[in-house]
């Protein structure tokens, strides 16, 4: 299964705050909900955006202990999951940041598979390498959209900017991408 | 006239499936004779290909339970963080201990008390603040600028605190080479204080001034280099 942003609903999203804010084992059970609904998809905005697994994981962690934290203040002037999505992007600079230039991205790639994909392996590091080389804002808007399930108008509340602004954005990332493929 | 570039954010809305059918047929007749504008199409795919089929390998070998257990770990960290507090106090306790004659001890154990208090109180604050500041204006505008506009104050604070920091280290080993007092050991006393602060010092100048310059780089920002 591909990770998928969860089709919590804002009925949905109003009971897990409501259990965040009512404490105690209520507490732990909208949280627990949460962690289950957007663990995956947020893991793969963090893979992406910070290049490595192990960066992600730690991204991952940071950004549910903050929403532990902040989500009782959580004032709704935005989705709830549109709000992670916001800290996750954060913290996945962070766990990115954290890492020395020129260390090395994950050695593992996708696709597995025998000789016979070697070629394919070796263009899809070729690809993750690239992505790597750009600067976070191409990369964010890029990663958000390899999310799958997220659509552009929630790219767009996420980051923040108008809706037509995420295509032209999506284009220039994907032209810098081109480019640095060509590298 | 549409140009090349404007298909392009066509082919980009095709592939997230947001084009309109009459957007399709045209985009189908300029295909049909751009070669520039098929490539683009071809590296598109392959490009969210690549991203997805990494994003589903890389999220099937996560443990969860590990970053379950990490989370759990974080949530807690302000727990350590105030045990941490207390022990910075006990160790001011330790020093001003250490460096004074036993007769004397007592009374001036009770003069440091507001110092020490202040230590917990200052730890306990930054270890509330710390575990939310990821949450800080995440409901805020656009998200980017915001980003880079707190990435950016980070790195001024960093600059500024090295510098601050440093003077206080220099001004503790003044006092403890230097300085002379009648009812406690400055060497000791100071000496003391002058470890932990050069620690910090080495912290914020080699771990987190370079880690906050690495994200603003990213950022694209290019902060000032200094002098």
């Amino acid at each position: 299964m591909a990770a998928r942003l969860p089709d919590l609903s804002p009925d949905e999203e109003a009971e897990i705050l409501a259990g965040v804010r009512a404490g105690g084992v209520a507490r732990r059970q909208a949280s627990d909900r949460l962690f289950r609904e957007l663990r995956e998809p947020l893991h793969a905005l963090c893979v992406h955006l910070t290049g490595r697994r192990a960066d992600a994981e730690d991204a991952v962690q940071e950004v549910f202990v903050a929403v532990h934290r902040a989500l009782p203040g959580f004032r709704g002037a935005c989705r709830l999951t549109t709000w992670v999505y916001r800290i996750a992007l954060r913290a996945a600079f962070r766990a990115r940041a954290r890492r020395q230039d020129g260390e090395p991205l994950d050695p593992e790639t996708p696709g597995g598979g025998g000789e016979g994909e070697m070629a394919n392996r070796d263009e899809a590091i070729r690809a993750i390498a690239a992505l790597a080389r750009l600067p976070a804002g191409p990369r964010a808007v890029l990663s958000l959209f390899a999310v799958e399930g997220l659509s552009h108008r929630e790219i767009a509340d996420i980051l923040g900017i108008p809706e037509g602004t995420v295509w032209s954005r999506l284009h220039a990332a994907r032209r810098m991408l081109i480019e640095s493929l060509s590298v | 006239m549409a140009s090349c570039a404007d298909f392009e954010v066509d082919i980009e809305k095709r592939i997230h499936g947001a084009l309109g059918e009459a957007g399709q047929a045209l985009l189908e007749e300029h295909l049909a004779g751009c070669e520039t504008c098929r490539a683009y199409q071809a590296a598109a795919r392959e490009a969210e290909a690549v991203m997805s089929l990494r994003a589903r390998t890389s999220a099937a070998e996560v443990d969860w339970a590990r970053v379950e257990r990490g989370i759990r770990g974080g949530v807690y960290a302000s727990v350590r963080m105030l045990v941490g507090a207390v022990l910075a106090a006990a160790y001011m306790a330790g020093l001003v201990w250490l460096s004074t004659a036993p007769a004397l001890r007592e009374g001036r154990l009770l003069r440091t008390l507001p110092a020490m208090g202040l230590v917990v109180v200052l730890v306990a604050l930054v270890a509330a603040y710390s575990a939310r500041r990821l949450a800080t204006l995440a409901d805020h505008d656009e998200m980017l600028e915001t980003h880079r506009a707190l990435v950016l104050a980070n790195v001024q604070w960093a600059r500024r605190m090295q510098w601050a920091i440093a003077a206080i280290v220099a001004f503790l080993l003044y006092k403890a080479l230097g300085g002379t007092a009648a009812t406690y050991d400055p060497t000791v006393y100071y000496g003391g204080l002058a470890i932990p602060a050069a620690a910090a010092w080495y912290y914020l100048r080699k771990v987190k001034l370079p880690r906050v310059e690495r994200e603003a780089r990213d950022l694209g920002m290019a902060p000032r280099s200094e002098p």
